[in-house]
């Protein structure tokens, strides 16, 4: 029972869930992207302080 | 059902690191240019130029740095104006004649491609008698008085490039003359005969040639190959206003010659950069580049020598309010800084001197 308690336990640890991966995929570099974004346009303005 | 969510929130965790991460790595690699834009480059053409002369008239625009910083002091500080502080004009050892005053001003001649020449006076220094000491030497004077000289610069209104106009006005009193806006009415009035007694200040040759203003945040052509660009630049001794020239020299790149450049050098080259055709290569800077003119020293006045070399300079001509303490620092940095001769009271050979000349072309 332990030593199968066990095996379930590890199995799920191994176990991604997909959809939450490539959702978070998605998320994960669109956050970068407008976080960039939002810099790179205040590095190279001329007129924000 | 609540296992399920737990998996999907921890997928979410995991996708969304790995997704931040991967763009944060493409970002600056292969996807580069489209995140970090590269940055503009200017495309006002300003022509072409065959080559560019300049000569030191002076530099030394004043004999004592402890009896002009004490002069502003006693005055009241850097905030005063400069029209009304009784600059020390007698008993300074190192003076000339006892007066402190010298002044900076550089003969600038201009050769075009079709062969004919320009020549451009920048600034007109301080102390009359010792300009005219120094328009002598050169023979300045004598080119004044024959309209040689086609135009008088101003770089700006202080007292050490401008006080010493009477110099120019009684040779030429009609020759025309360019401002950076922001002089001041006492300025103005220099030019037409007014007298400061408190600053031992005065003109008795009225200015009757053309005079113009010329705006900030533009490129004023000048000649083939030459303009000025203004600054809004707000300056000590209650003075606004700077202006530089810039030159194109022809197969070798940009040019920039500055009075004082109060505005920063960095920040002049990269206004060059971003308004002027062939700014991505400047070939030559000469003038003063105000970085220690007391030989003081600032932290930050490191990281701006480690900037200069990124703008591709291959001549670097520098005086006056440039301080030895930064040619010194410029040399040891590997700046193709060109020394001088030491000549006329200048006291060092680290840059270029009165008397001294660099040519661009």
């Amino acid at each position: 029972m332990d030593e199968n308690k066990a095996l379930e336990a590890k199995k799920s640890w191994m176990d991604i869930n997909w959809p939450g991966f490539f959702a978070g995929l998605v998320l994960g570099a669109g956050l970068f992207y407008i976080t960039i974004r939002i810099i790179s346009a205040l590095m190279f303005s001329r007129t924000a302080a | 059902m609540g296992v399920s969510r737990r998996g999907f929130l921890k997928g979410l965790a995991l996708g969304g690191t790995t997704g931040y991460l991967a763009m944060a790595g493409a970002s600056s690699t292969v996807l580069k240019d489209v995140f970090i834009p590269p940055a503009a480059v200017g495309d006002f053409d300003i022509g072409t130029c065959k080559s560019v002369k300049c000569t030191v008239v002076s530099e030394t625009s004043w004999f004592n740095n402890k009896r002009v910083v004490q002069d502003m002091k006693d005055a009241g500080g850097l905030l005063v104006n400069q029209y009304i502080i009784p600059w020390s004009n007698t008993g300074v050892k190192e003076g000339y004649n006892g007066n402190n005053a010298g002044g900076y001003s550089a003969l600038i001649d201009l050769e075009l491609l079709d062969g004919s020449k320009k020549k451009i006076l920048l600034d007109c220094g301080w102390n009359t008698e010792w300009m005219d000491e120094c328009f002598k030497r050169e023979g300045v004077d004598k080119m004044l008085k024959n309209k040689e000289i086609d135009v008088l610069v101003l770089s700006h209104e202080h007292f050490d490039h401008f006080f010493g106009v009477e110099s120019v006005l009684k040779n030429c009193p009609d020759i025309p003359i360019i401002v950076p806006k922001g002089f001041y009415k006492e300025g103005f009035d220099l030019l037409k005969g007014a007298s400061f007694p408190v600053a031992h200040l005065k003109n008795d040759y009225p200015h009757t040639g053309p005079l113009e203003v010329r705006e900030s945040g533009k490129v004023h052509p000048l000649f083939p190959g030459c303009a000025t660009i203004s600054f809004d630049s707000a300056i000590i001794c209650r003075v606004l206003g700077e202006q530089g020239l810039v030159f194109n020299v022809k197969d070798k790149g940009l040019v920039a010659i500055t009075g004082c450049c109060h505005m920063g050098i960095i920040s002049f080259l990269e206004e060059i950069k971003h308004r002027v055709k062939g700014g991505d290569k400047i070939y030559g800077i000469q003038g003063g580049l105000h970085i220690s003119p007391f030989e003081d020293w600032d932290p930050q006045y490191d990281d701006l020598i480690q900037a200069l070399p990124s703008y591709g300079v291959e001549v670097l001509g520098c005086n006056h309010c440039t301080g030895y303490l930064t040619a010194e620092k410029m040399i040891l940095a590997g700046l193709p800084v060109v020394q001088g001769t030491a000549r006329f009271r200048s006291k060092k050979k680290l840059f270029l001197g009165n008397g001294d000349q660099i040519v661009f072309g």
